[in-house]
């Protein structure tokens, strides 16, 4: 059978193997404890192993094996990862690369690994009789790349590769014959050819474990006096029993302090739920609160990147597909076990439940009702004293928070659930297009709202496809550039205390601000003398208007074709912010900031042109009071001075125009400072009424196309006030 | 059942006392030594192979975190419960992340004790 037309993608997933596994042993270097690093490691060799052995590469699936085995000692703590330890990993991952490289050149790979399996075998405590010969690859775990596997299996004709030569301590007594070929009755893609010899007591490969993904919720009981030391052992504990996939908060975050009062962590793990429950309820003040079963991969192949309104409807709750457990549907023969197999209730009740994503929706609007309700009595029952009265709302309060912490929380999934797409198409694009790149993720375990996921996946699916099409290079112009021959292109995920940014950067072309004001003033975008006030920062923002980029050539814009404004609105409509950087030839970032949630956030109440208007608190770094003869003046444009900085000042009924009902103060202007990272504005106003906590409506169409409203919300009295984005309405 | 072999390891003789008692009283663990700080702690591990190590954190010549990880890079598997006084949140954590299985916290409960210290082993 012929592997031949998925050779290219062997390859191009081999060596983004490799260039992570590069990454991950630099990480271990400087940090053996690095667990999530030593994790990712063995994945990446078990994956080259996977493909491998598919693709019929015996030597480089035993090669693979050999230091997967290593790896999972390590892991199981039966070894430490020491310095030998190292050379001979990278050694044999070394091996592997040569050996990848001879495949891609077009011949067989015919290094002798012998002695690299020797020392591999060498570095994990022997266990019991190994017989002589070669390792197991034919593990039924180790399944295929998804593109292989949608082929048939692998069946390859001719004689495996030799068996190496005996292992050493384990004694040469059974000369290793070549193993004979499979019988053909069972061919299906998960055997690869060379079966095994007699599997020793230890068996070499994992049985086929049912592998699921959970997410966790733990609660910490307020009587402990250490929580985030005891949060920090249930996370420990947990990585003994599968894969950490996130926790939140993680590692790092305890380590920073804090009085968690829930941990959720999301594990993948051939143990049941039930018992990893069982084993953390043990766990002194922790009680566990629910298990959800995530399913992490696709139910089946995924289609291609669709056009804006097609997008399928709710991928996110396709992940947590609500089913009823009597009636799941066996799964597919092809493709992968989903996770979301019936829970392993038996007779009593199961510990976890699956309701409809809409149920959570409900839930959550329901309590942002009364968030606004309870705010509403406490007005009303301003002024009268009475104790018990007092009392009764306060506990009114914290019910009603700690209900929206509870669902939030069970909103948040980790951006974990929609990376695999992203790493498929980028793949993809990039085959298409015949052009080498890496890609990696980082802050996958970074948690977001559940429809804020929903919604990324299109802007970051644009980005990545322009980062693609027109950001990196072909092979031949990076080498001529002095860019290594692969590109590289990455997500990154930070967490802020109630912002999360999405940075997604490429080390090709980038954009040149010169380019872009030339192409803005030739399409009348720009009068020449506005063009002139454009800065470099502002002009890469420039492509991010309508109808910017629609005709343009690849080349007149340096590298950016459509969709930049459709990623705006849909950034600008989550409550976040868009921002470009780029150093022409170097590469682009794209940068996402985004609230943490959609739903309620705090904000400043002012009055403008005699309504009320929202601002969130996120983007105001202070309030401040101006006097009328402390504003600088210069034409139509005003100037105030804060501290050292020289800010532009607008004043918000005049720029929402509208007059305003109040006469003018005798005394100084209330004002707002609006700052984002390299820019800050400050509007005046005719009164700040206050602070409150808010509900978020977003705005439906066709409200949403105006530009400087970021939602909407309804105040205490129950007039509608809009939320202005401020540093947007500075910019129109 | 085998009794479980003990080290504990405190640099106050009154915790070190508090701690034999507590465990002595069930019959079910054997205290094989005592350690006065980090250094010896990691010296009496090495001698004895205990199943179990309660460690204290701040001690002088080493302190308790400096001994969890010397005793588990000797030995991956060792079993380490930190004993700790509140206010010491960070270092506890850090233990944690560094291999510790869990902890207990002075003054000590001793049904609290007893109840971390059946986890752990059962566990382990």
């Amino acid at each position: 059978m012929n592997m031949s037309k998925y050779m290219d993608l062997f390859l191009a997933e081999a060596r983004e193997h490799l260039s992570a596994i590069e990454d991950d042993m630099a990480r271990l270097e400087q940090e053996p404890e690095d667990r999530p690093a030593l994790n990712e490691l063995f994945r990446h060799a078990h994956s080259i192993k996977g493909m491998a052995a598919s693709m019929g590469f015996g030597t480089i699936a035993e090669l693979a094996h050999g230091i997967e085995d290593v790896l999972d000692g390590v892991k199981q703590r039966q070894a430490g990862f020491d310095p030998s330890m190292r050379s001979v990993l990278g050694a044999a991952f070394d091996g592997v690369d040569r050996m990848i490289g001879q495949v891609g050149a077009g011949r067989e790979p015919d290094l002798d690994v012998a002695p690299l399996l020797e020392s591999l075998h060498g570095l994990v405590r022997p266990r019991g009789e190994r017989a002589g010969g070669s390792p197991s690859v034919s593990s039924p775990s180790s399944l295929p790349s998804s593109a292989a596997s949608a082929g048939e299996p692998p069946a390859r004709p001719q004689a495996p590769a030799p068996a190496p030569a005996p292992l050493g301590p384990q004694g040469p007594a059974s000369a290793p014959a070549p193993a004979p070929a499979p019988s053909p009755s069972r061919a299906d893609a998960s055997h690869a050819t060379t079966p095994a010899p007699p599997v020793p007591a230890r068996v070499v490969a994992r049985p086929p474990a049912r592998l699921r993904t959970v997410l966790l919720e733990i609660g910490i009981s307020p009587d402990s006096p250490l929580p985030a030391a005891r949060a920090a052992v249930a996370i420990k504990r947990l990585e003994t029993r599968g894969r950490l996939i996130s926790a939140d908060p993680s590692l790092e975050d305890l380590l920073a302090g804090g009085r968690p009062e829930r941990l959720t962590v999301v594990v993948e793990s051939d143990v049941g739920a039930d018992q990893l429950l069982a084993e953390i309820a043990k766990i002194q003040d922790l009680v566990p609160l629910g298990v959800t079963p995530i399913d992490s991969a696709p139910l089946e192949p995924e289609p291609p990147p669709t056009p804006e309104h097609e997008r399928a409807a709710d991928p996110v709750a396709r992940a947590v597909p609500p089913v009823d457990p009597a009636s799941a549907p066996r799964p597919a023969a092809t493709g992968r076990v989903p996770a979301a197999a019936p829970p392993d209730a038996g007779a009593a009740s199961p510990a976890t439940v699956r309701i409809p994503a809409r149920s959570l929706d409900r839930f959550l609007d329901t309590i942002g009702e009364l968030l606004v309700q309870r705010g509403r009595l406490a007005g009303l029952l301003k002024g009268r004293s009475d104790r018990a009265l007092d009392i009764s709302l306060e506990r009114l309060k914290s019910l009603v928070d700690r209900l929206y912490g509870d669902v939030m929380g069970l909103r948040m999934l980790p951006f974990e659930t929609i990376a695999q797409r992203f790493t498929r198409s980028v793949r993809e694009l990039a085959s298409a297009q015949r052009k080498r790149v890496s890609f990696r993720i980082t802050g996958r375990e970074v948690m977001l709202d559940r429809s804020m996921l929903d919604e990324l996946i299109d802007p970051i699916n644009h980005v990545l496809r322009n980062a693609v099409d027109h950001g990196i290079e072909s092979p031949a112009d990076r080498l001529a550039a002095g860019k290594p021959e692969s590109g590289s292109i990455a997500i990154l995920l930070e967490r802020a205390a109630d912002s999360v940014t999405i940075k997604i950067e490429d080390d090709g072309r980038g954009m040149d601000p010169e380019d872009i004001r030339r192409a803005a003033l030739r399409k009348g975008f720009l009068t020449a003398e506005a063009c002139a006030g454009v800065d470099d920062a502002a002009a890469l923002m420039l492509t991010t208007i309508p109808g910017f980029s629609t005709n343009d050539r690849v080349t007149e814009v340096s590298g950016r074709g459509v969709g930049m404004d459709v990623v705006r609105t849909r950034v600008e409509r989550l409550g976040g912010r868009l921002a470009l950087r780029s150093m022409p030839g170097t590469g682009l970032s794209v940068e996402m900031r985004l609230p943490l949630t959609i739903v309620v956030v705090q904000a400043f109440i002012v009055e403008a042109g005699g309504r009320h208007w929202a601002v969130p608190v996120s983007s105001v770094r202070r309030t401040f009071e101006i006097l009328e003869d402390q504003i600088e003046r210069e034409g139509a444009r005003s100037w105030a001075r804060i501290g050292a900085e020289r800010v532009s000042l607008f004043d918000l009924t005049e720029t929402l125009g509208l007059e305003s009902r109040l006469a003018p103060p005798p005394g100084p202007r209330q004002a707002l400072l609006a700052s984002e990272p390299d820019r800050s504005v400050a509007f005046t106003v005719d009164r700040i009424v206050g602070r409150r906590e808010i509900v978020v409506k977003p705005l439906r169409q066709p409200l949403e196309e105006l530009r400087g409203y970021s939602g909407a919300t309804i105040l205490e009295d129950g007039r509608i006030a809009l939320i202005v984005d401020l540093l947007s309405l500075a910019r129109f | 059942m085998k009794p479980v072999r003990v080290l504990i390891v405190d640099d106050a003789v009154f915790m070190r006392s508090m701690i034999r008692e507590i465990l002595t009283r069930t019959g079910r663990f054997e205290i094989l030594a005592e350690a006065a700080n980090g250094q010896e702690a990691v010296d009496r591990f090495v001698e004895l192979r205990p199943d179990l190590v309660t460690m204290d954190i701040v001690m002088p010549e080493m302190d308790g975190i400096e001994a969890t990880k010397e005793i588990l890079r000797i030995d991956p598997g060792a079993t380490i419960v930190i004993c700790s006084a509140l206010g010491q949140e960070a270092l506890v954590v850090e233990s944690i992340a560094a291999g510790a299985r869990d902890f207990i916290v002075k003054p000590f409960a001793a049904d609290k004790v007893l109840a971390v210290l059946e986890t752990v082993l059962s566990a382990a």
